[in-house]
């Protein structure tokens, strides 16, 4: 009985030595407890924590980014996290969840409404002291605020546009109209003009589910937004028209799409393995970049080792709104509502956008970046590829409109909805209006029992 | 068998289990990282599974009690039952394969071949390495439209260009069949069984003029039935709970078209997808509902065709 009691003793004692482990991280909170956060006094170390998602090469520059900033300010040590983008939205939620959320976060747009309208994000407006937003524009600075509180510094936009593989198209004999406005008609004509003449060697292009390409095709139609604040606006009739669109190119006498079994596994290999794709094995003549325009078509270009590509604008019938087009926000950095070292992490973040040096090594790996200076200075020193994608932003800028409504918490599960939707149109499961119907109900009541 | 004549015999002693052991403490000291695990990395969550349950907890805010919502929105979910309908299928059809295959081979290995360790671990190579990511992987690319298995059909001149993990009506099957090629670990438990049987019974019935068939049916059978039993019980388990296959297969999606599904991917989803804690609580207390159902139907029935020789 005595060591029944000795065992029971040891689990309380070390649960309680947990406890005592875990709780001392929440409980010794620093700083004055006003509103403005002051930088640890000299001397002291302050260790902050940076979590990302994204590849191996932007671990690599992330690291070299932080290192120098490390130099720069020798009393802060930064602890860097990355995972794969699945992995990252699980850890994130697990480690908010349990208090030890990091400093310092990569946000992206469909998950930034979830955690600012939750309380999980730092009023950025509070450090402004150490974070600069003048470097970028006021709509870019707009971008990372939900009901007017500043929760995120909008580190670069991405595009949506057309990737065109010119080595396929020149083999075939077969030239683009102009696409400064060429129609969706015009865009399925080319698409069929490279099945037929490659006797189905080459596939035209793949349909795409992108909350982004939606949007778009969208507001090409005069709807400004898929959300109206905590309210569905996808209009039923766009999106059965979307999807039967989806259906018809994989479907018929040489479909331009391929097969409905050819796009299922396309899709996946999008949102997985970029070199499964048959963009990058030189297979297909023309794909949407789907808001991935820049780090798409960097990667299609060192799969196939040519810079033969042309990037154009999404089609649009003529009677289509004239600035229908928006650069969807790329990604943000956000500071955790939890951070004990708020200042510190502002001026990570500072770092991070508003270095020069940072500025140009980073590049156009996390998209387009929002720092003007920045940007010009790539623009200047591009190659051909980037130098392209530079005059994209600025052909495409002409033609942007106001940026549409965030999505809504509760909503971050559109695009794997819409990917279902489809599946079920593309697979005779269901009709367009029906999956339409369907898809518009399901995130409606996504949204209203999230919060 | 003798763990279970060690447990009846800690059954009938549990009264006078009095004088101490000096091993106790040792005991103890061995058991308790064990100890540790199960309270602090089983019990403890499980607990909190099931208040969580009967909460809102989208992991941001703390919880908020809502009674019987989750359960009750459960029931109403499409998704939800169309989740149950595909781990339904994939229970039903890759149990009793692999069970069959595993047995089978058991069978062929058990009549003394040369080389048998060599087949036999390479028979039960599969199921040490088929939960893992890597399969999954290779799997995806087996079945894919340009994959191995069309190949292979290819050199029978059926040109195939379907992709079975692409198509919904396949993808579940594809998965069926990579449960059923990780036979091997019900296969080992069935060879040991095989050997338990005492050589007298064939040699008193071959004597007696039954054929190999019947052997099989009248002797192998009833006295392999506690091990059937046993690997029935812990296959149905375990496919219950099947998770990374359909994962990494998918995408995380479920898809194409939500064919694999699988239950707990869905509360994977509902859980680190849409943040939906409480929901996917109940839907864990559910499965074990479900498993504990199957359970004891499964002991239930054991007394009718389960022969315990004692």
């Amino acid at each position: 009985m005595k060591s029944k009691n000795k065992v029971i003793a040891a689990i309380a004692a070390t649960s309680a030595m947990a406890m005592a482990l875990s709780g001392c991280g929440g409980s010794a909170t620093e700083g004055s407890g006003s509103d403005a956060p002051a930088l640890a006094p000299k001397g002291e170390k302050v260790s902050i924590t940076l979590n990302w998602w994204g590849s191996d090469a932007r671990v690599k520059l992330t690291e070299s980014a932080v290192k120098r900033f490390e130099a720069a300010n020798p009393n802060i040590h930064v602890d860097m996290q990355y995972s794969d983008w699945g992995g990252y939205w699980d850890k994130l939620a697990t480690s908010v969840a349990g208090d030890n959320a990091p400093d310092v976060m990569q946000m992206d747009e469909s998950y930034f409404s979830s955690y600012a309208s939750q309380g999980s994000l730092y009023d950025l407006s509070k450090v402004s002291k150490f974070l600069d937003f003048g470097n970028m524009s006021v709509d870019n600075k707009k971008a990372g605020q939900i009901e007017g509180k500043q929760y995120a510094a909008e580190t670069s936009v991405t595009l949506d546009g057309v990737i065109v593989n010119m080595d396929i198209l020149e083999k075939l004999g077969i030239t683009l109209p102009d696409t400064s406005a060429w129609t969706w008609k015009q865009y399925e004509d080319v698409c069929q003009q490279v099945v037929d003449k490659s006797n189905g060697e080459y596939v035209g292009t793949q349909p795409t589910f992108g909350g982004y390409d939606f949007q778009l095709w969208q507001r090409q139609h005069g709807k400004r937004s898929m959300f109206t604040g905590n309210k569905v606006s996808i209009d039923k009739k766009l999106m059965a028209d979307y999807m039967q669109k989806a259906y018809d190119w994989t479907h018929g006498k040489n479909p331009i799409a391929g097969s409905p079994d050819k796009w299922s596994e396309q899709f996946s290999a999008v949102n997985g393995t970029l070199q499964d794709t048959d963009m990058a094995k030189g297979k297909q003549a023309l794909s949407f970049g789907s808001g991935g325009l820049s780090s798409q078509l960097a990667q299609y270009a060192k799969a196939l080792g040519t810079e033969n590509f042309k990037i154009v604008p999404m089609p649009a019938d003529r009677s289509a709104s004239k600035k229908y087009y928006y650069m969807k926000p790329g990604m943000y950095w956000s500071i955790s509502a939890k951070s004990k070292h708020p200042a510190e992490s502002a001026k990570l973040i500072d770092f991070l956008i508003n270095d020069d040096q940072t500025g140009k090594e980073f590049g156009t790996d996390r998209g387009i970046p929002t720092n003007k200076k920045v940007r010009k200075e790539l623009a200047a020193t591009a190659n051909p590829l980037d130098k392209q994608l530079f005059d994209f932003v600025d052909q495409m800028s002409r033609i942007s409109g106001d940026n549409p409504d965030p999505t809504p918490n509760g909503a971050s599960g559109f695009t794997n909805a819409f990917l279902r939707k489809l599946q079920d149109v593309v697979f005779d499961k269901s009709k367009p209006d029906k999956a339409a119907e369907e898809l518009v109900s399901e995130i409606q009541n996504s949204v209203d029992t999230a919060s | 068998m003798s763990y279970a004549v060690e447990f009846a015999s800690l059954v009938k002693n549990r009264g006078k289990a009095k004088q101490k052991h000096p091993d106790n403490k040792a005991a103890c000291g061995f058991m308790a990282p064990w100890a540790l695990g199960a309270v602090f990395l089983s019990l403890i969550p499980m607990v909190a599974s099931v208040v969580l349950s009967f909460t809102k907890y989208n992991m941001l805010t703390s919880p908020r009690f809502v009674g019987l919502q989750n359960f009750a929105a459960l029931f109403k979910d499409v998704r939800f039952r169309h989740s149950l309908r595909v781990t339904f299928t994939y229970v039903i059809a890759s149990v009793p394969l692999q069970l069959l295959a595993a047995l089978a081979l058991a069978v062929i290995l058990d009549r003394g071949m040369r080389g048998l360790a060599f087949y036999r671990s390479a028979f039960y190579l599969p199921s040490m390495l088929g939960g893992s990511v890597a399969i999954a992987v290779l799997w995806k690319m087996v079945f894919g439209s340009d994959g191995l298995f069309n190949n292979f059909l290819n050199m029978f001149g059926l040109h195939l260009s379907q992709s079975w993990i692409g198509n919904p009506a396949t993808a579940n099957w594809t998965l069926v069949a990579l449960h059923v090629w990780q036979f091997g670990s019900a296969m080992v438990i069935f060879l040991a069984g095989l050997r338990q049987i005492p050589r007298e019974l064939y040699e008193a019935a071959s004597v007696d003029g039954a054929g190999k068939w019947r052997q099989f049916r009248s002797i192998t059978i009833p006295m392999l039935s506690p091990i059937i039993f046993f690997n029935l019980v812990m296959s149905i388990i375990n496919s219950f709970q099947t998770f990374t296959q359909a994962f990494v297969v998918s995408g995380g999606t479920g898809g194409p078209s939500d064919s694999t599904l699988f239950y707990t991917l869905y509360l994977y989803q509902q859980g680190f997808g849409q943040l939906k804690m409480g929901y996917a609580s109940a839907m864990a207390w559910i499965l074990v509902l479900i498993v504990a159902v199957f359970t004891l139907i499964n002991f239930a029935l054991s007394k009718y065709w389960v022969y315990y020789d004692d």
